[in-house]
Order: C-alpha cells, then sequence, then structure tokens
C-alpha cells in the first residue's frame, strides 16, 4: 500500500468506499503496481478479497506483498485472501488426469471446451465472496490480473465484458464490494478485441487510473505518468469528471508521486 | 432546437451517442424527466446499470411515475430460471410486451449493450419493426436508446443512423470547469423530409434538466486553425484535413483597413520631404583609428 497513492485518492484503509468499479489501465509501461497496492490496501482494511491472478504466480505476489506489509500465506490462511493461480490452473485443467480432477469444474475450463463462456469462473467468484454467518469481513473485493490474460487464453471479448457485467451485478450491486481490474491498452496495436474491452469498461468505471510510459522514453528517475480520472459524471448529473495526471518513480517498497516536471532529480 | 426535442419534439428512435470521455446517459435522463413532466409513460429497459446508478440525480416524483424493466440483474440467465428480462426476450418485448395505455416512452440504456451480443441485423429489424409499422396503441411515439459510439464500426453505426429520427452526438472533450457548457452535434431527419444539422451546446442543471444555449460560439480550439485560416488542400481533396497552424494567413477587414491606415515609414509627406530638403545639413566624418597590426606571421605555426 502506497501512502502517498492514498492520498491522491483520498482513500483510507479505515474508510474503504463501497460498491465502486475500478479500472487499471497501463500502456507502454507496467501497471502491476497498482495491483500490489490495492492487494494490500484491500488485505489491510479487513475486506474478503478474490484475487484472479493470471499473469504470476502466488509466490511472487507474497513475495512483494510481503515488502509491502502484508502476509498473503496468513491472509488465505485465515480466510480472507481466495486465490486463484491462472497459471497453476491451466496447467491442471490441460495435463492432470481425469480421476485427480476434484467434482467442481474448473473456474478456466473455458479452455479445454468449446465455448468461451466465463460463467463457471463467475461462479468461482460468486461463490468465494458471498459472505458466510461466520464471516465479519468488511465487505468483498474482486482482483482481477489482467483480464487481457482472458483474452489471450481464448475467451471471446464479449464472454469477458459479461464475465464482468455479473461480477458488477453480484458484487458492486448486490454485495455492495469493489473491483479492480488491471487491463493492457495500447492503441497502436490495432488489437480491436482488447480495446473493445477496454472501451466498454471504461464507460462504467468509477475510477480509472492510467499509467503509461513516458512519450520520451525510459527514465532513470520518472518511470511514467499516471492519470487520474473520477467519473463524477456518473454519479452527480450536472457535474463532469475530474482528471488529474502526475508522474511517478517506482521505488523498492514505495512509489513515489509528484507533478509534471517537478521530479526530485530535476529540481 | 435541442430544447424543442427534450421537450417533445423529437419522434421515432432518438440515438444519443456518447463516448467514454463525454457521457450520455445524464442526457437521456434529461429526456426523461422532461417526459415524465408531460404525463408521458415512460418505460426503462435497462441493460448496461442498475436502477440505483440510472436514477441517480432524478427528483423523488420522476423516480415514482418510472417503469422498469430490468435487464441488467440475470441477462443471461445464469443466476436463476426465470430472470427479470433476458437479452434474447428483447425482440418480444418490442414486438408485443410494451404496456397498453397512452402515449409511452421507451428508454433503452444502452442498445450498445444489445449491439454486442445480439446479432445487429435482427436488432435493426426489430427497431425498424416498431417504428415503421401500423400505428397502434402498444407503439410508442418515440424510443430513446442510449449508444457508445467508440464500442461499435462505423458502418454499423452510419446503419443505425439511417433508422433514427435524431442524433444526438455528445462531443468535444469534457470540460474542465463543472458547470462549463457541452457540445451536441444535433442531426435530424423530419418527416417532411431532408436533413438538418446543427451543433448546439448546452448545459445541464443540478436538477438534471437540459438548459441549451444555443450555438457554440465560433472560438477556435486550441491548436486547432482559426475560422479566418485558408484551407490548405482544400480545393483539390476536399476531404483532406488541414494541418493545424500557429498563425494566420489572411487578414480581416478590420485588421486590413487598419493596416491601410498607417503610413509608411518611407513614405514622406510633400511638407515633411520639401522641409527636409531644404535644410542645409553638415557631414561630419571621424575617421577611424588605425587598426593594431599584428606583428606576428598568421602562417607561423604551419611550417610551410
Amino acid at each position: 500500500m502506497f501512502a502517498e497513492l492514498n492520498e491522491l485518492l483520498d482513500a483510507s484503509p479505515q474508510r474503504p468506499e463501497r460498491g465502486k468499479f475500478t479500472l487499471l489501465r497501463d500502456t507502454r509501461t507496467d501497471g502491476s503496481f497498482l495491483v500490489h497496492h490495492f492487494l494490500s490496501f484491500y488485505l489491510r482494511a479487513g475486506c474478503k478479497v478474490c484475487f484472479v491472478a493470471l499473469l504470476q504466480s502466488f509466490s511472487h505476489y507474497n513475495i512483494v506483498a510481503q515488502k509491502l506489509g502484508i502476509s498473503l500465506t496468513a491472509a488465505k490462511e485465515r480466510g480472507q485472501l481466495v486465490f486463484l493461480e491462472g497459471l497453476k490452473s491451466c496447467l491442471d485443467l490441460l495435463f492432470a488426469e481425469e480421476e485427480e480432477q476434484s467434482g467442481h469444474p474448473s473456474p478456466l475450463q473455458f479452455i479445454s471446451e468449446s465455448t468461451s463462456n466465463l460463467k463457471a469462473l463467475f461462479d468461482f467468484v460468486r461463490t468465494s465472496l458471498t459472505p458466510a454467518d461466520s464471516d465479519s469481513w468488511k465487505g468483498p473485493v474482486l482482483l482481477v490480473d489482467d483480464l487481457s490474460v482472458l483474452l489471450s487464453l481464448g475467451a471471446a471479448p464479449v464472454a469477458v465484458l459479461d464475465f464482468i457485467h455479473y461480477c458488477r451485478v453480484v458484487v458492486c450491486s448486490q454485495l455492495k464490494g469493489n473491483i479492480v481490474v488491471l487491463v493492457h491498452s495500447n492503441e497502436d496495436s490495432e488489437d480491436e478485441e482488447n480495446e473493445l474491452v477496454v472501451n466498454s469498461l471504461c464507460h462504467h468505471s468509477d475510477l480509472i487510473l492510467w499509467v503509461e510510459g513516458l512519450a520520451t522514453g525510459f527514465c532513470k528517475d520518472v518511470h511514467g505518468q499516471i492519470k487520474i480520472i473520477r467519473r463524477v459524471s456518473l454519479e452527480l448529473t450536472a457535474e463532469q469528471d475530474l482528471v488529474q495526471i502526475y508522474q511517478y518513480k517506482i521505488q523498492d517498497k514505495n512509489v513515489t508521486f509528484f507533478a509534471r516536471g517537478l521530479s526530485a532529480a530535476v529540481l | 432546437m435541442l430544447e424543442a426535442l427534450v421537450a417533445g419534439g423529437a419522434e421515432g428512435l432518438v440515438l444519443v451517442r456518447d463516448s467514454a470521455a463525454c457521457e450520455g446517459r445524464s442526457l437521456l435522463r434529461a429526456f426523461v424527466s422532461a417526459a415524465v413532466q408531460r404525463a408521458e409513460r415512460v418505460l426503462v429497459v435497462l441493460f448496461e446499470v442498475p436502477r440505483e446508478q440510472f436514477e441517480a440525480g432524478l427528483s423523488p416524483s420522476v423516480k415514482q411515475r418510472l417503469l422498469y424493466r430490468d435487464g441488467f440483474t440475470d441477462p443471461l440467465a445464469w443466476m436463476g430460471p426465470d430472470p427479470d428480462l433476458r437479452a434474447g426476450d428483447f425482440g418480444e418485448l418490442l414486438a408485443g410486451g410494451l404496456p397498453p395505455g397512452g402515449p409511452l416512452t421507451l428508454v433503452l440504456d444502452s442498445l450498445s449493450w444489445l449491439l454486442l451480443r445480439l446479432p445487429p441485423p435482427h436488432l435493426c429489424q426489430a427497431l425498424g419493426a416498431l417504428l415503421g409499422g401500423p400505428p397502434n396503441s402498444a407503439r410508442p411515439p418515440r424510443l430513446l436508446a442510449l449508444l457508445h459510439g467508440d464500442l461499435h464500426p462505423p458502418a454499423l453505426l452510419r446503419a443505425l443512423g439511417a433508422l433514427a429520427s435524431t442524433q444526438l452526438t455528445l462531443g468535444g472533450a469534457p470540460p474542465a470547469t463543472p458547470g462549463a457548457p457541452r457540445l451536441a452535434s444535433v442531426l435530424s431527419r423530419p418527416r417532411r423530409g431532408g436533413v438538418s444539422q446543427k451543433d448546439e451546446s448546452f448545459t445541464l442543471l443540478p436538477d438534471g434538466s437540459l438548459c441549451s444555449l444555443g450555438v457554440p460560439p465560433p472560438a477556435p480550439e486550441e491548436g486547432s486553425p482559426p475560422p479566418a485560416a485558408p484551407t490548405l488542400g482544400s480545393s483539390g481533396d476536399s476531404g483532406g484535413r488541414v494541418p493545424p497552424l500557429t498563425f494566420r494567413l489572411r487578414l480581416s477587414a478590420a485588421e486590413r483597413a487598419a493596416r491601410a491606415a498607417v503610413t509608411p515609414p518611407y513614405q514622406l509627406s510633400p511638407p515633411r520631404r520639401s522641409t527636409l530638403l531644404q535644410t542645409p545639413g553638415t557631414i561630419v566624418c571621424t575617421p577611424e583609428p588605425p587598426e593594431d597590426e599584428d606583428p606576428e606571421d598568421p602562417d607561423d605555426d604551419l611550417d610551410v
């Protein structure tokens, strides 16, 4: 959890918002530091988190989380974190013997079937986040890293949008929880399916964090630019969206944000 | 023109085209509020947002008079066998499932959601049958549909535009200050024939109603050429874009008159000229001091 980003977003783990959809979008750079931020933020806030991790292994996320002061292993053991390791699930689905598979369908079973329906993945999310009587967590949170991988695995863009639609219905609308989704976006890539998913998600995101690499190329002291778009217009009729732009530098255990052109290395 | 459309002047299919940067749901709400105030029945068909989000900003008196069909909660029947409205049932709703009674305004939020999931030809056919069929009690005089223009190919947008009697395209970058005017391009096809297109600016009041500000002022946007700038390349290829210039090549009439009023410094009036010629002048000549000559040979270091 990065304190400076919390200040920019006016967020605090003591009072997490409810029912919000946050889109993390990266262009020409890696926005995974935002995933680590929100994972540690919501675990620290006492929320029940379902983490659909399609990009990295559990140990990778755990090592980064430990640097941020959170143990994912402990969170899993106490039932606060439900971790879907996409890399492992894909291997199990494709290479495991049939008798070794349990009775429950794999969340990623669309890979091995002809239909690209993501209903099994949605059922996994719904089952994970539906609160039990004994639960005392603050609110459910779905975290996806990253959604573009589903397209690479063969899911149709509309199937991905259907999955997100049902997650919005259950997590945001019914359970009053939050969704945080990372997508890659590169307007020059001519990947129309990915751009359709990204544009569609932008339409119903309450908050968009768009990180971009610098147009001038790699820089040692400025790692990129972040655009924070608060979709105020979705809630208040006469209001306009608020847009803030900062630059950032990723350090070992922290990320610093500063106004454009005001890097400490420049001043 | 925009206020007249909101006040009931729009009939048939009215498309509100928006983009991710410039949302159009608030304009849809302005239409809904105006329809309720005209004592029309309004049926809102939701696929993209829940009812709470659609109602945000509407007054309580408007909210309680809206009719709803919920296609948002379970449009694909993933959560139960009997959802309120499935995506596939939308055609049947148009064909005969509308509530009978007086004038009805049908609001669809959003048409894009359906276009991504249903075959567009079937959907256009259902819309065309609804709008072009014989008038009966169940036929809505007005179908308001929200369309996200950045999610569909241009050909599909053109096909839908041919079905629509009015298209409102929200454009331009969203204003930085709250309450600042927004821009809409209104393309209407009245029944008597012809097409009219007009750009209008408007603002939305806190109660959700629309206030038209008329034709936007022709102030040039930053980075674009002003209206008086020459249209380079426009004589040969009419579709060519003019590259943005940071200067103007032509003068306005006022500027040209101001320039003509200024006497150039080399043009002397006759009295001034005669005065200069008749005044005896003196020529002062001050020779320059002799130059310091460098005694060193400039080619000394060449070893020649």
